[in-house]
């Protein structure tokens, strides 16, 4: 057997106006948790999508049990037995959990003797078995749509791993999983070691790195930067590297600028859905951040969303600095004063094959104008430009399609499309969720500023650290209820959880 | 420094553009003057004064004041000064004169095959048809442009040469103060902008435009009568018309919509212009009988009010009720069909006011630059700007690109989406009015299937089907190809039956090169 399963020599991958990988080196050896770092934009992603047959590369080869292969596609991939369990899925919702595994490979049978049909019974059989090989318990039959975020994930390891691969990749798996799936995830690829499947683990969760991996590369700016062994990293190294730089603190220094005012009074705010949030009463102040805590299901975005008109309330009512306020739609919110940055960015966040320049202007296109219709395109480039300069934005120019920038430079983009309407009360929905740590850093700043300036600040987040690292109160949200509110000096991971797990979520199964 | 070389650039090509306008409309000058016909610029105006033209002018002589025995005309006749008041009947100017005044300016009468005096009935009177002719010399007949153009043709050449000079020294001047501030060599700059594989790039992007660009080369070399100034005209005008439509149908596009009614829109409004702009009289075809002559302006609002109606109609439907756009305007396409049915009652419309056809007619310097033409460029020139310059054209192609994060932004989707349908259908108001005027009629067939040239020039030109992507300049680039291919095969002597196996299979080609650039990723 070759000492290294899988190599990767000098890859080098060019979009336009980006090199995304320049001269890359990466070797994975048998049966070995392969952790591959860097912050966004380092190329992670991309290096694993030349792999993975997604993208060409420009340059370079590839050695697979010591042999050089061309990966056509995502095809070719499979068939040599490398899986990839991607960071955004890409589920078929209104189709069953066993269709979803076998899609595009359904066990056949002949019916009638010639007539090819897909064999159901086989399917479900075999899902089941998979499920369980993956300890999951559902129902190969439901409806995909049916489960939960964290649920779909698990199927997609579930199908990857139905491939009989011997590389597994696995791109930011525990983004949306609670701390138990995250145990089952880790018990899983526990069992594939023993088996001798070899994986890729691409994370920004050091503590789960350090945990689990055998290895660590760390990449930046699409460079490679040097394999470790993980026994002999720390957090500091493993940042260091990353960022190029020592970071002294994750969060910048805090005071709290709370005011006993109250900005926003949310009364028995209740969904049109009785599943999703009810009898919600908090108070935000002004000044405040006020940090929203709970697991994945606990309806915190949807609670937002509700607040923002985006989704209908049934019951309950908004004060607004003291005033009723009726908020339909999302306009109405922003009228108000008010900005909510989405989970989802792709989805609901960036308008991708615009610019950034139109992307950062979007939402105050009424404050430039020039004899009342006119775009004063000057005063656009100046506001796009002292953003850019602001908050580190990396784009080749401010006409760039902001679909081709990172992830976290996508985040800091919309962040200044709020900014540029000075709102008085920020939403913050996992601000930094796929933001590397330099960036992060960057990120707390300007909301610890905001908060300075007066402004008031809802973060929700389902980093522990980061919740209680930036927010001076915390509210804690358990299946659509508030279970209670523990203040920032308080603060600590258990007594967080305890109010997080109150109602013991139902068994999402 | 760069911004003075732009400058140099971009005056240079008005310039051009003038000297261009200005030598058409000389070319225009002389086929309406013969006698000018191989004179040189700077003669022109001497040999207009020297030229004599013959003018006839039509007459009308109160009946009683004609004797039976008509008077011999004098042997010079007397000048004849235009003067009082001139009477238009069926659209034929006539002159008012007293019999003995008629005489001495050597006036003959018309006769009628009987050989009696020609006469006609206005307002209750009977009056005798004649003509005066008068000989003047070409100069003193010749419109005031006309002199313009005569006098200062000798600079028109010139003009054109200095033109072309200062685009090449802009050009130029422009590539070295660039590659110098970029601290590189000129080729080096160039070689950025200009390599093979940057062409070949391109080539693919627009490989449509490429492609039947060529074809028209080719056409030409073969059949070198293929360009001509008057197919050139002919191709003008029907791009003119069908950029409006597909202008109009772009917004719809770019929001991730369609609008298959534009063309029954566009006859309906074409029918509409014409039923109530016919000529007043006693006809058979008049559908409003006893209406006499309507004003044109007045009647194209009221029709550009009914398609604004419907178009907002399509547009709450889609905006308010969700239907997708191409169910909703499909639907709205055979209810416009009917409705159009219905009014018309299946009958073409003619007999159209001179007043409203002469728009078609009318034209600046050169028939190229007919008003249709001007119209069509003014529309794009407004929609330019709309679209770039405005936050209507920012939400429009927000709505595009993400609708869902447009709605987060705070853009009133709902709102820009019926304004969007509206504007189409106004647009398709504005192209119908112009239609009929251009048909000298309108029948429910009228712009029957345009949107499928619409659409297809939209794409060819640029706007996706993906949404959030388009340009004006595009467009109208996308229309004029596709006209262009129309008119080379039809060139080509190939029977219309098969041109539209070759529309069809450009109208699929495009769209499907259009989604290779989104999926060409790898």
């Amino acid at each position: 057997m070759a000492e290294y399963r899988l190599e990767m020599r000098g890859v080098v991958k060019t979009f336009p106006g980006v090199r995304a990988l320049d001269h890359v080196d990466f070797k994975l050896k048998p049966g070995s948790v392969h952790a591959l770092m860097g912050e966004n934009g380092a190329g992670k992603s991309t290096l694993m999508k030349c792999l993975f047959g997604i993208y060409k590369m420009d340059e370079g080869e590839i050695l697979y049990e010591g042999k050089k292969v061309k990966i056509k596609d995502p095809l070719m991939a499979l068939q040599l037995g490398i899986a990839m369990v991607h960071q955004e899925l890409q589920p078929i919702v209104e189709r069953s959990v066993a269709e979803n595994i076998f899609v595009g490979r359904y066990p056949m049978k002949k019916a009638l003797g010639f007539i090819p049909i897909v064999d159901h019974k086989k399917m479900y059989e075999d899902t089941d078995k998979l499920l369980k090989r993956v300890r999951m318990h559902f129902n190969p039959e439901q409806k995909l749509g049916s489960l939960s975020v964290s649920q779909m994930q698990s199927v997609e390891i579930a199908k990857a791993v139905s491939n009989d691969c011997r590389v597994l990749i696995l791109d930011e798996p525990t983004s949306s999983l609670t701390e138990n799936e995250v145990e089952a995830l880790f018990r899983i690829i526990d069992d594939l070691k023993r088996e001798g499947v070899s994986i890729i683990y691409i994370s920004h969760k050091m503590d789960e790195i350090l945990r689990i991996s055998d290895e660590v590369t760390i990449m930046r700016d699409g460079k490679y930067i040097g394999t470790w062994d993980a026994k002999t990293l720390t957090t500091d190294t493993i940042i260091t590297n990353m960022v190029g730089r020592k970071l002294e603190n994750l969060y910048p220094p805090r005071e709290c600028y709370a005011t006993d005012e109250v900005v926003l009074d949310a009364q028995d705010f209740t969904s049109i859905n009785p599943r999703s949030f009810r009898n919600v009463n908090f108070q935000l102040h002004k000044g405040e951040i006020l940090g929203v805590g709970g697991l994945v299901g606990a309806q915190r975005t949807e609670l937002m969303e509700g607040i923002f008109g985006i989704r209908a309330h049934a019951k309950g009512q908004l004060l607004y600095k003291g005033h009723p306020v009726k908020i339909s739609r999302p306009r109405d919110a922003i009228k108000r004063g008010i900005a909510l940055l989405t989970e989802d960015r792709r989805a609901s966040g960036i308008l991708g094959v615009l610019s950034v320049s139109d992307n950062v202007a979007v939402a105050s296109l009424d404050k430039y104008l020039k004899f009342g219709i006119m775009l004063d395109d000057n005063r656009i480039e100046e506001l796009v430009q002292s953003n850019v300069a602001r908050l580190s934005i990396k784009t080749p120019s401010s006409k760039t399609q902001i679909q081709s920038l990172s992830g976290g430079n996508q985040q800091k983009v919309l962040i200044s499309r709020w900014l540029a309407n000075d709102p008085d009360v920020f939403i913050l929905d996992e601000p930094t969720r796929g933001i590397d740590v330099g960036a992060k850093y960057e990120i707390y700043c300007i909301i610890a500023e905001l908060a300075k300036q007066g402004k008031s600040i809802i973060m929700i987040s389902s980093e522990m650290g980061e919740l209680i690292g930036m927010s001076d109160r915390i509210m804690v949200m358990c299946d659509g209820r508030v279970t209670g509110f523990v203040s920032g000096e308080k603060a600590t991971q258990e007594n967080i959880m305890e109010l997080a797990t109150q109602f013991k979520a139902q068994e999402e199964a | 420094m760069k911004k003075k070389n732009g400058h140099l650039v971009r005056w240079s090509i008005v310039l051009i553009i003038v000297a261009v306008f200005l030598t058409l409309s000389l070319s225009d000058v002389v086929r309406l003057n013969p006698q000018l016909e191989g004179v040189s610029a700077a003669k022109l105006a001497s040999t207009a004064k020297e030229s004599s033209e013959e003018l006839t002018l039509d007459v009308l002589i109160p009946a009683e004041e004609v004797p039976a025995e008509q008077a011999q005309a004098p042997e010079t006749p007397e000048e004849f000064i235009p003067q009082g008041e001139t009477v238009t009947v069926s659209d034929t100017e006539y002159y008012l004169v007293g019999y003995e005044d008629f005489v001495s300016y050597g006036g003959e009468l018309g006769t009628d095959k009987f050989g009696d005096p020609k006469t006609l009935e206005f307002e209750g009177a009977t009056y005798a048809v004649g003509t005066i002719t008068e000989t003047e010399t070409l100069w003193k007949v010749m419109s005031t442009w006309e002199k313009i153009i005569c006098t200062t043709a000798v600079a028109f050449t010139p003009l054109l040469i200095a033109g072309a000079l200062l685009l090449v020294i802009g050009i130029f001047w422009s590539i070295s103060a660039n590659s110098k501030a970029a601290g590189i060599s000129a080729g080096e700059y160039l070689s950025h902008y200009i390599s093979p594989k940057i062409i070949l790039h391109w080539i693919s992007d627009n490989a449509i435009i490429v492609g039947i660009v060529l074809l028209a080369v080719g056409v030409s070399i073969f059949r070198p009568n293929f360009v001509s100034e008057a197919n050139f005209r002919n191709l003008l005008s029907n791009t003119a018309v069908r950029f409006i439509i597909a202008v109009g149908v772009s917004g719809c596009l770019i929001t991730k919509g369609t609008d298959l009614s534009a063309g029954r829109m566009t006859g309906l409004a074409a029918c509409i212009s014409a039923i109530l702009l016919q000529r007043a009289g006693d006809y058979s075809s008049k559908f409003y009988p006893g209406v006499g002559n309507l004003p044109v302006l007045p009647m194209l609002l009221i029709v550009l009010i009914i398609c604004a109606a419907i178009g907002a109609v399509n547009g709450s439907v889609i905006a308010f009720f969700k239907v997708p756009p191409f169910i909703a305007t499909l639907g709205m396409q055979t209810l416009v069909y009917g409705a159009c049915l219905v009014y018309t009652g299946a009958q073409p419309i003619g007999n159209l006011q001179s007043a409203y056809t002469g728009i078609a007619l009318g034209y600046v310097g050169n028939r190229i630059f007919s008003y249709i033409a001007i119209i069509a460029f003014v529309v794009g020139l407004i929609m330019w700007f709309l679209y770039n310059k405005t936050r209507y054209g920012k939400y429009m192609y927000a709505i595009g690109g993400n609708e869902t994060a447009a709605e987060v932004a705070g853009i009133n989707t709902t709102k820009m989406k019926i304004k969007i349908y509206t504007l189409a259908a106004l647009l398709y108001g504005l192209t119908g009015f112009l239609m009929a005027a251009k048909s000298g009629g309108a029948s429910v067939n009228t712009a029957q299937g345009y949107e499928l040239e619409a659409i297809a020039g939209c794409t060819i030109g640029g706007v996706s089907v993906n949404g959030g992507v388009g340009r004006i300049s595009g467009i109208l680039i996308g229309v004029l190809v596709f006209e262009l291919l129309k008119i080379a095969l039809q060139f080509l002597g190939i029977e219309s039956s098969y041109t539209y196996i070759a529309q069809g299979l450009v109208i699929i080609v495009a769209v499907a090169l259009d989604l290779r650039k989104y999926l060409a990723k790898k």
